[in-house]
């Protein structure tokens, strides 16, 4: 059981939590992630971390199906399995970057996965920026219109993507055509997050890679992003329907609801 | 005595009803039913079933104290051997060892000994602390609460030793609780057996992936010995086209869902997807336990096997309940492509038949394709059950420890660091779990000795 410090919305359907998690905030590098269960019957839901305070760890989630809006009402946490994943080349491979400005181009809660690179890559004085093409979770994050990604990505040597199957299969192209380095830091449906089941499969350069343990961080170009896109839909009946009976009437439709 | 030709049977659910649950399938001997099976025991001289048993039960003695309804008895000198006979009198691969051997089985059908040492364990009041000596202030860390893990754990903690399991899910037990379905192995069983051995000062840490959580090396330091048995389960998919289509899972995918998840159940988050036709692919255990788990979702359920009848590796009883189940098996084929539709999902499979051919160095009959035998098959789910290999997040980012096959190099379960043992499926790839709690047995005994 984990002690929920403070769980608030900063925004339009954005949350912040706040958990106490020693083990997890003194081991999480730049680009890992956790897996997070409410309660023991809830799903495990793979989360990046947006930062850390001392022994507890920062995550910033939107509402966007039956498992966020019980992590909402949360009052304690069963279970946060962590860190996952790899660290991100960035900050890995330090001096492949020392003398390159690297763009850190989000979507959504996208942000919540560069943020802690961004801040390593600060302390290692490697030129960054964060742009989100949504405005609305943290007021001080530059803002990019979609239609003006070229001007943006055309300014820098490096980028790394988080976001959409969609955004970040766009940021790809742009950033190829420029002939820009592209890295995407991918969410795909996961379960254990630990590789035993390959539920988070996805196509690198036509070989299988599994996300939680290979990634989450792939080289952009290599990403097949069709089929990526696809095995989102995956369980979205079955979570919809749950989802409708969770919150019973509520109008919000947060993207896993189509039936 | 009993000269019964015939093993005293089980009683089973009903294969009609079962298939609409998840409840167990053995339903376990009655009192009057294991006293008529122990009576069949020839309680031989020289007893040929403790050389089948990989952990040297005394089984006639143990058979003669259920005879007598003796059954306190039977479970101290079970537990002289073994703690988890709940989970060994259930899962062990009994047909293969100890009632391979037994005298009866040359004429006749062998002991049921699983059967038995299942009903000891079931039917009496189970403690083990009157085992345990004085601490003598070691203390051991092992990395995963599988089989492997959770009896070196146990013959450690009776030793007087302070053992901490680390454990990377949220449930303990390793494959015990996410891999082996309900029906086989409830997880109520292993979560009492698992408590059972924690009363003997066991601390079990959830949440903890040894390598990420924590280093290796600081568990190194801070441990007298460390024994690693985090198992071998990263699935593997066959190496055809269609895998990244929606419909194609890992049986361990499958198998978590619904083990450790609880998939089956209402108020479960984690849900299934529940085929109209699916195909599980393998012959093993795992093919046999994904088929079986899928069919109680009401689908209809096929078992594709590249060899025949007389190859499956699976156990023969978990064969004869599958059949029961109304799986079909389509034997001498293989799948070549996965079909899919413009919403890649999955709606059939191409496959090619075999022939046996000669057999193999390896004891295994070999196969050969037969030349234009190619069909479709409709379906909407294919599983793979075939096999895994190993992953070692515990050793992966460690340039500490050697590696073969990315498996832990260990040489009678010693690594190429002192007071740092590996074993189970993490050194040998994927086995049975009695080879696993072979190996931690084995391991104990080592760092007993070793620590002296």
């Amino acid at each position: 059981m984990y002690k929920i410090i403070s769980n608030s919305l900063i925004t339009d359907n954005v949350y912040k939590l706040e958990v106490e998690a020693p083990l997890i905030a003194h081991s999480i590098k730049p680009g890992e992630f956790i897996i997070i269960m409410v309660d023991s019957m809830s799903e495990r839901i793979p989360m990046a971390v947006y930062d850390i305070n001392g022994d507890n760890i920062i995550i910033v989630y939107s509402v966007s199906g039956a498992s966020t809006y019980e992590l909402k009402n949360a009052k304690s946490i069963h279970s946060l399995l962590g860190p996952l994943g790899n660290e991100s080349k960035f900050t890995f491979d330090t001096e492949l970057y020392q003398d390159k400005k690297v763009l850190l181009l989000v979507s959504g809660t996208g942000i919540a996965q560069v943020n802690r690179i961004s801040k390593r890559l600060n302390e290692l004085e490697i030129e960054n920026d964060i742009y989100s093409v949504d405005k609305s979770i943290f007021n001080e994050i530059s803002v990019v219109n979609t239609n003006n990604l070229s001007d943006l990505i055309s300014k820098y040597d490096a980028v790394l993507t988080v976001g959409s199957f969609e955004f970040m299969e766009k940021v790809v192209e742009i950033s190829n055509i420029l002939n820009k380095e592209v890295r995407v830091s991918l969410s795909p449906l996961m379960l254990d997050g630990v590789g035993l089941c390959g539920s988070c499969r996805v196509l690198i350069d036509g070989e299988i890679k599994f996300a939680c343990i290979d990634g989450p961080e792939f080289d952009g170009t290599k990403v097949d992003f069709e089929t990526a896109k696809k095995r989102m839909e995956l369980f979205k009946t079955e979570e919809g329907r749950r989802y409708l009976r969770e919150v019973e009437g509520n109008t919000f439709t947060g993207g896993a609801t189509n039936e | 005595m009993n000269d019964d030709l015939k093993r005293t049977p089980m009683s089973m659910l009903d294969k009609e009803e079962r298939i609409h649950n998840f409840n167990e399938v053995e339903l376990g001997y009655t009192k009057e039913e294991a006293i008529k099976e122990a009576n069949r025991c020839l309680q031989c001289k020289i007893p040929m079933c403790m050389k089948g048993c990989p952990v040297g039960h005394k089984i006639p003695e143990w058979i003669k104290a259920i005879k007598e309804d003796r059954l306190e008895d039977a479970y101290k000198i079970i537990s002289e051997v073994s703690s988890l006979p709940a989970i060994c009198g259930r899962v062990c691969p009994q047909e293969q060892q100890c009632e391979k051997m037994c005298v009866r089985g040359l004429k006749g059908e062998a002991i049921a000994i699983g059967a038995l040492e299942r009903y000891v364990a079931d039917n009496v009041e189970r403690s083990l602390e009157y085992l345990k000596k004085e601490p003598n202030g070691k203390k051991i860390a092992i990395v995963g609460s599988g089989p492997s893990g959770i009896t070196c754990a146990t013959d450690l903690a009776r030793e007087g030793f302070d053992v901490t399991i680390y454990e990377a899910l949220h449930r303990p037990g390793g494959v015990l609780a996410w891999g082996i379905p309900e029906f086989r192995l409830p997880n109520k069983i292993v979560d009492k057996e698992i408590n059972l051995v924690e009363k003997l000062g066991i601390k079990i840490i959830y949440d903890t992936i040894v390598g990420k959580t924590i280093s290796l090396e600081s568990i190194i330091k801070d441990y007298d010995a460390v024994y690693i048995a985090n198992g071998a389960n990263k699935p593997k998919f066959m190496d055809i086209p269609g895998n990244e289509a929606n419909g194609v899972y890992s049986a361990n995918e499958l198998l978590i869902r619904v083990n450790l998840m609880d998939g089956m159940l209402d108020e479960s988050r984690t849900p299934i997807k529940v085929p109209k036709i699916c195909y599980v692919i393998g012959g093993g255990n795992v093919a046999m336990d994904a088929a079986r788990t899928i069919r109680r979702f009401g689908s209809e359920t096929h078992i594709m096997y590249r060899r025949t009848h007389e190859e499956l590796p699976a156990l023969g009883d978990e064969t004869i309940q599958a059949e029961e189940e109304g799986i079909i098996f389509d034997y001498l084929t293989t799948p070549i492509k996965i079909l899919k539709d413009e919403n890649n999902k999955v709606i059939g499979m191409e496959c090619i038949k075999y022939e046996l051919g000669e057999k193999g160095e390896d004891g295994r009959m070999s196969i050969k394709e037969i030349p234009n035998s190619n069909y479709n098959v409709n379906c909407d789910q294919v599983i793979y059950a075939i096999s895994s290999e190993a992953l070692n997040i515990a050793t992966r980012d460690s340039d500490i420890l050697h590696l073969k096959n990315g498996l832990i190099f260990a040489n009678e379960n010693e690594t190429s660091i002192e007071n740092v043992y590996a074993g189970g499926d993490t050194v040998t790839g994927p086995m049975t779990v009695i080879k696993a709690m072979e190996a931690g047995r084995k391991t104990a005994k080592k760092i007993i000795e070793n620590l002296k």
